[in-house]
């Protein structure tokens, strides 16, 4: 243990730890790297947790492990749909799976099948991605008032995100884009009267208390983030160090998981018993007849992929693949259109 | 010469900022009304504004560290001005200096940033629904840090010319050139 | 050198420069960049924070609060809305001795309830009420001194851009916090008003020259009739209604409060004429100064900020007092003093985005209420605005007021008092929960 060698990392992020993939950072990640490491002592990490926004702030992230400001961080890949769009496929194929475990996976194969995943990474912002995983595992239409059919979204005023936007005004409503830290207020005040959100977000944020009931369309959930290394940082590591690295990424994917699942679970059970929430699951054929109002999205995206040299036909068929594969609950098949 | 563009570079950025602010107000307004009274509220106002405070930071910055707005606290420095001119000229040169030099740092950081988000298309916004390049708030970063580089440079200046017994040069051509842009603008 | 290293030279540094007089903002962002230098051994990363945290900070739909809450109070007291918000208090108050110092805290109270920031606060109230009481005689340092106290009010009487923020980061309701505001915000006001009263009578040469406090036969008599009342009451009530209904019972964020109050008080200017194209000029470009000011400032302390988060000191911080196994009460107090100590350097949203979470994980252990640890978050990183040597509220008053006489050093000591009635009611705060947490108990009895 005399010739332990101690290397400084910084680990960065703009949100704080109840943010499931930094509880999991700080919680799974780097005890499975302190762990692995010590197994033979040869090297020992001191950790900066530079995390909730310490060292730079939400969408931060990625420029933040470009420029060296912090030697790895969690990149949320949701809001970076102009610099890393390949990660958005899922938010292309709504209505195809509710399991952000299986979602995390295929999205790490397709990093692992095609190279343009990395090479953007690589080449663009300086930085080696480890390994990516689910945010959400399935989104909900949570209202104010009952709603028990699809017809009553129309005229309704709809809180979402830029990329979920296009799923409710599909189908009539007026979409209000928001994000979680106005959503709450906003439902309150009649901003909006519902919003797509997942049930770890709805009960974590309280939402259900302004908009108590949930509608279930299988919407389906998305991948958000990635863990992404410095490049020059990385370089500079010794091979033992980056096998450590790159071995506990598993830890942090399964413990994200488990954080949005268990989050799921415990949501609906707080918004049921302080807010009363009723979950209302829509029928085969509304869901069915939900998926078949939406634009062509998977296709209108795999096109621009190709039209910017990106394999974009390729990695939706790749991706359907992959949920057709696992029996997922499709309504759509986005890549067969 | 280039002094009197100089300034009116700087009188002119500040009075389109202000001017921005005005717009800013009226177009969230609007969108509340349009929002509440019809429904239809219009797309791409919080990526408005966001890109609008980041641009108004930095045309107006210059502008107020000229006409002597920028936070400090000169009880101390003022006196020692007053009392010991030269020291007090030396300090100066040197806070000038330190502001030099950390806008050149500054635009040397953003200097590649800009041309990267403008040779990699990056935009803020959500495909689809609103998006807006994000070249032109960083181009205007990079170009509001030199215009308060070249700020404090002829603050520095001025300081040298105290040094050497000579009168400043910044304060009357720039309220002569403010007060002449302003009445323009009000024609 | 460890983070614990830099962060106590990096504090030394600073006294040093800001007090012989380099701006502000340039200081930080030159410690900010020489910290990260020695901390990382690597010029090209402090370029890069420099850069990020200037590109990168403010660039958010929330920092549209500042020039919109800015422009609004500007409009106001265009308007003359401050003024009348201010006799209405004073028509109250004008008999007791020190009322023009109470009527300040009073209307900043109702001002309170139609703005989210304190800066906005301060800045119409350093124009309004600092004038007057110098007119009457009061002393510079209790006027400014009495403003900034004040506007803390800003943000602890709902809305509250910091009780928001706060919200966001413990996940609690932001209505609850809201409501929470409240109670304190009314001790507080209270508390205010005793401590001018005790000023005034105890220590009348610490207010206002000898002649103002004797009796005089012909003082005037600022007692409104019931129409002047209405007249100057009822703009004052529709804009709290556009601006705390409309995020309450209506339709909107803070930051579109911001643009809809300011709408409604340029649409009363208007009304009354008082506002020419050239004055409507000189307030856009007074708001622009002002708004660049502090949002430099902002991303300047948010360099700082970044650089003590580089050094690692939050993070050995974090793992000492995780080490220490302490009592409820110790850790509390801990975390107060960390609060305030943060709080003469560094601006209130990155106090709370390092400490709440660090000591939310802390705290877990003993099922604190968290709107009420909020509440107490608030009052303690407020106090912040008013010590030195950075002290935002007291910077924004300088700046608003323009005046030679009065320098930093003046309103820091003037709100000396008040930043010590806000500590003890603070303590008060955390000894008697149920002032925050009354009426959070009523609403939830009630659902
Ligand atoms: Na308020
Ligand atoms: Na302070």
């Amino acid at each position: 243990a005399s010739a332990q060698q101690t290397i400084n990392l910084t680990a960065i992020s703009g949100y704080p730890p109840p943010a499931t993939w930094i509880g999991a950072l700080v919680d799974a990640y780097i005890p499975a790297v302190d762990a692995q490491l010590a197994k033979t002592g040869n090297f020992k990490i001191n950790w900066n947790r530079g995390i909730s926004g310490q060292i730079v702030k939400p969408r931060g992230e990625l420029e933040g492990v470009e420029t060296g400001l912090g030697d790895l961080g969690v990149i949320v890949t949701a809001f970076h749909a102009d610099k890393v769009p390949l990660y958005d496929v899922s938010f292309k194929t709504p209505f195809v799976s509710n399991d952000i475990e299986l979602i995390s996976r295929v999205t790490q194969k397709m990093v692992d099948t095609f190279p343009q995943y990395n090479d953007v990474w690589l080449k663009n912002f300086n930085q080696v991605a480890l390994a990516p995983t689910g945010a959400v595992d399935n989104y909900m239409l949570w209202s104010a008032k009952p709603i028990t059919s699809i017809d009553q979204v129309k005229g309704l005023k709809v809180g979402a995100a830029g990329p979920n936007l296009p799923w409710v005004t599909a189908i009539g409503a007026a979409g209000v884009q928001t994000n979680l830290a106005d959503a709450y207020n906003s439902l309150n005040t009649g901003i909006y009267e519902a919003m797509i959100v997942w049930r770890q977000g709805a009960g974590a944020f309280k939402l259900c208390e302004p908009a108590p009931f949930a509608y279930d369309a299988t919407l389906g959930g998305v991948n958000g983030f990635s863990l992404n290394f410095n490049s020059d940082v990385w370089d500079g590591l010794p091979d033992e160090v980056k096998k450590a690295m790159r071995d506990s990424t598993p830890a942090w994917v399964a413990e994200n998981v488990k954080r949005v699942n268990d989050g799921a679970t415990s949501g609906v059970a707080r918004c049921e018993a302080e807010f009363g929430t009723k979950v209302t699951t829509a029928s085969v054929e509304e869901r069915n007849q939900w998926a078949q109002a939406l634009p062509p999205l998977g296709k209108q995206w795999a096109e621009a992929r190709n039209k910017a040299g990106q394999p974009g036909t390729e990695i939706l068929k790749a991706w359907m693949d992959e949920m057709r594969a696992a029996n997922q609950p499709i309504a759509r098949h986005w890549d067969r259109e | 010469m280039l002094r009197r563009l100089f300034d009116l570079i700087v009188v002119v950025a500040n009075g389109a900022a202000s001017g921005w602010i005005f717009v800013m107000m009226a177009l969230i307004t609007t969108d509340i009304f349009l929002r509440f009274v019809f429904g239809a509220p219009i797309s791409g106002v919080t990526e408005i504004v966001e890109i609008s405070i980041v641009i108004i930071v930095y045309l107006q910055l210059t502008h107020t560290l000229k006409v002597g707005r920028m936070t400090r606290s000169d009880a101390l420095y003022s006196t020692i001005l007053r009392r010991f001119p030269p020291v007090g000229h030396v300090m100066g040169i040197i806070f000038s200096l330190a502001g030099i030099g950390l806008m050149v740092a500054i635009v040397k950081g953003g200097w590649p940033k800009w041309i990267q988000a403008y040779e990699g298309g990056h935009f803020i916004g959500n495909a689809g629904v609103f998006t807006f390049p994000e070249w032109p708030q960083r181009l205007i970063l990079v170009i509001g840090c030199s215009m308060l580089a070249i700020q404090f440079a002829l603050m520095a200046l001025d300081n040298i010319r105290g040094l050497m017994g000579k009168p400043p040069l910044e304060h009357e051509e720039a309220v002569d050139v403010e007060v002449a842009v302003i009445e323009e603008a009000l024609k | 050198m460890t983070g614990l290293e830099i962060g106590v030279a990096s504090i030394v540094a600073m006294l040093v420069l800001i007090y012989i007089g380099m701006y502000v903002p340039i200081v930080l962002a030159l410690i900010s960049f020489v910290g990260v230098w020695i901390a990382k051994d690597n010029v090209n990363i402090a370029v890069s924070l420099l850069w990020l945290a200037s590109a990168k900070t403010v660039g958010n739909f929330l920092f549209g609060v500042i020039p919109l809450f800015v422009l609004m109070g500007l409009l106001v007291s265009a308007a003359g809305m401050g003024k009348d918000t201010y006799d209405i208090a004073h028509s109250f108050l004008y008999r007791v001795r020190g009322g023009l110092g109470m009527a300040t805290v009073v209307a900043n109270a109702i001002f309170a309830a139609i703005t989210g920031v304190s800066i906005a606060s301060a800045t119409v109230f350093s124009r309004i009420s600092v004038p007057e009481m110098l007119r009457y005689g009061y002393k510079g340092r209790f006027a400014v001194g009495t403003v900034a106290g004040s506007s803390v009010l800003g943000m602890l009487i709902p809305p509250s851009i910091l009780l928001i923020i706060y919200a966001l980061i413990a996940e609690e309701s932001v209505g609850d916090l809201f409501i929470a505001g409240v109670g304190p915000g009314l001790v507080l006001t209270a508390a205010y008003c005793a401590l001018i009263a005790i000023m005034a009578y105890g220590f009348p040469n610490s207010v206002a020259v000898p002649e103002t406090f004797t009796d005089k036969p012909g003082e005037d008599d600022h007692t409104l009739s019931g129409r002047e009342l209405f007249s100057k009451g009822f703009p004052i009530f529709v804009l709290i209604m556009v601006v705390l209904g409309g995020i309450y019972a209506g339709f909107y964020t803070p930051t579109e409060a911001g643009a809809a109050g300011a709408f409604v008080a340029f649409l009363f200017a208007l009304a009354r004429r008082t506002l020419t194209w050239r004055r409507l000029w000189d307030i856009l470009v007074e708001t622009g100064h002002i708004s660049a000011t502090l949002l430099f400032l902002i991303i300047a302390a948010s360099m700082y900020s970044r650089m003590l988060g580089i050094t690692g000191l939050p993070t050995q911080l974090g793992d000492w007092i995780g080490g220490l196994d302490a009592s409820f009460g110790l850790l509390l107090f801990m975390y107060v003093v960390i609060v305030l100590v943060l709080g003469t350097i560094i601006d209130s949203v990155s106090i709370m985005l390092i400490t709440v979470p660090l000591f939310l994980v802390v705290l877990a252990p003993f099922d604190v209420d968290l709107v009420w640890f909020g509440i107490v978050t608030i009052i303690a990183v407020e106090i912040g605005l008013l010590t030195p040597p950075l002290g935002l509220a007291v910077y924004v008053i300088k700046s608003s007021l323009d005046r030679d006489d009065i320098s930093l050093a003046d309103i820091f000591i003037g709100a000396a008092p008040f930043a010590l009635t806000m500590l003890l009611v603070l303590i008060l705060i955390i000894l008697v929960p149920d002032i925050s947490l009354f009426l959070v108990e009523l609403r939830r009895s009630l659902i």
